[in-house]
């Protein structure tokens, strides 16, 4: 066999034989990003591409070995430890930079609104001195730099749940909660005692925000991973009233009979030893429908049939 | 070196993998191929540790919970999986250290030893 010289296409034929699991895709990727760098490295230093993928290839060693023996693991599951197995594969750890970055934006937007609300408080009482009501508009317009820059920041990034945003359209965002923060602060600073120009800029932008947000609401396409999906549908299989509406039925004729009972030993109680005692009924018979539910939501058997 | 010793070096080395790959995390987190790299600039390409082997002992490591993987966010660029040493990693890697040094000397005495009678 000659040497494969497609980090791809090694990486597919190494993995075809084995089920798809999280655990054998994530090694794939991991492998994958690995090889990517070595080839990186090697074509820096001059080598050519399929030659550089051949080496990198040939340093990693026998993985078959190692992709087989994860296939053979198939440990018994529920939707509870995919989860967690799910979960520890897809983590992101944001970048230090970027929570420090958006720690601070945040508290000085925090710091800003705050202003913008005691200035057109102290404004609209009319005991504000003049700078203070001539700021009020500036704080708005810096307020809705602030929300833009941690808007946009934040979609722009890959999470763990979802994939980062294109910067364009990240973009968009940012300058539709600027356009909706300054619209508001402008209408704030209005209540305060400034002219009537920025009730209109104000209510201009917050118009403009409206609109922007709508249409790239209506634009925005799927960004949550599929492990995610996954996950969630490991849940809905899981719940067991959608999965058995018998059982759901059975839980709506006990809950009925559960609190019948309860209102009329809380009526007879009342009426022979008083309200001092009668309560008691109705928290029995909220214990009783709560061990009901459980008994009901979550079968004991996990197979969730009797 | 005779091959034979060659490959009896290396396989006292594998034994050392989990400890190896632990002292390359002590002092930044890294992804597989830094952590690949840092060990063959450390021995200056006497000892390559195959890559294939390296994933296994990463496995065996997150599951014992002595290091923490997760994926970088870099924006650009291909994916990377990150490993982070943690607090019970640190622990076993100076256990581990410390017994090396102790069965070391034991062995270097040994093989000197030539008795007094």
């Amino acid at each position: 066999m000659p040497t494969p010289d497609n980090i791809h296409r090694y990486l597919d034929e190494a993995f075809a034989e084995i089920p798809r699991t999280p655990e054998t895709a994530d090694l794939k990727e991991e492998i994958r990003g690995n090889l990517e760098a070595r080839v990186n490295e090697l074509e820096a230093a001059g080598t050519a591409p399929q030659a550089a993928a051949a080496k990198a290839i040939g340093e990693l060693g026998d993985i078959h070995q190692l992709v087989e023996s994860m296939g053979e693991d198939d440990s018994p599951t529920t939707p509870g430890s995919t989860a967690v197995r799910l979960i520890a594969l897809n983590r992101i750890k944001p970048s230090a930079l970027y929570v420090v970055r958006t720690v601070i934006l945040s508290l000085l937007l925090a710091g800003g609104v705050a202003t913008l609300i005691a200035g057109s408080i102290v404004g609209a009482r009319g005991t504000a001195p003049a700078w203070l009501a001539d700021a009020v508009p500036a704080v708005a317009v810096l307020c809705g730099i602030l929300l833009a820059l941690i808007t946009g920041d934040a979609l722009a990034r890959e999470t763990s749940q979802h994939y980062r945003m294109r910067s364009r359209r990240a973009l968009g965002f940012g300058l539709a909660a600027f356009a909706g923060m300054t619209g508001v602060g402008f209408v704030a600073a209005w209540l305060g005692g400034v002219p009537l120009w920025a009730l209109v800029a104000g209510c201009g932008l917050a118009l403009a925000s409206l609109v922007a947000f709508v249409a790239l609401g209506v634009t925005q396409t799927n960004r949550t991973k599929p492990w995610v999906k996954e996950m969630n549908q490991a849940y809905e299989i899981a719940d067991r009233f959608s999965q058995d509406p018998a059982a759901a039925a059975r839980f709506g004729i006990y809950t009925v009979v559960i609190w019948i009972a309860g209102f009329g030993l809380f009526a007879l109680l009342s009426i022979l030893v008083g309200f001092v005692w009668s309560w008691l009924a109705l928290l029995a018979a909220l214990l009783v429908f709560f061990l009901v539910l459980a008994r009901m939501l979550f079968a004991i058997d996990p197979t969730g049939k009797k | 070196m005779t091959p034979q010793s060659e490959a009896f070096a290396s396989d006292l080395l594998r034994g050392h993998t989990d400890t190896i790959v632990l002292g390359t995390l002590r002092d930044t987190e890294r992804y597989g191929f830094e952590i690949y790299k840092t060990i063959r600039d450390a021995t200056g390409g006497d000892y390559e540790i195959k890559e294939a082997t390296l994933y296994a002992t990463f496995r065996r490591l997150v599951k014992d919970g002595l290091v923490d993987a997760y994926w970088g966010d870099e924006t650009q660029g291909g994916r990377r999986k990150y490993y982070r040493i943690t607090d019970a990693g640190r622990a076993v890697y100076t256990k581990n250290v410390a017994d090396w040094n102790a069965t070391q000397r034991i062995i270097n005495t040994l093989l000197n030893a030539k008795g007094t009678i």
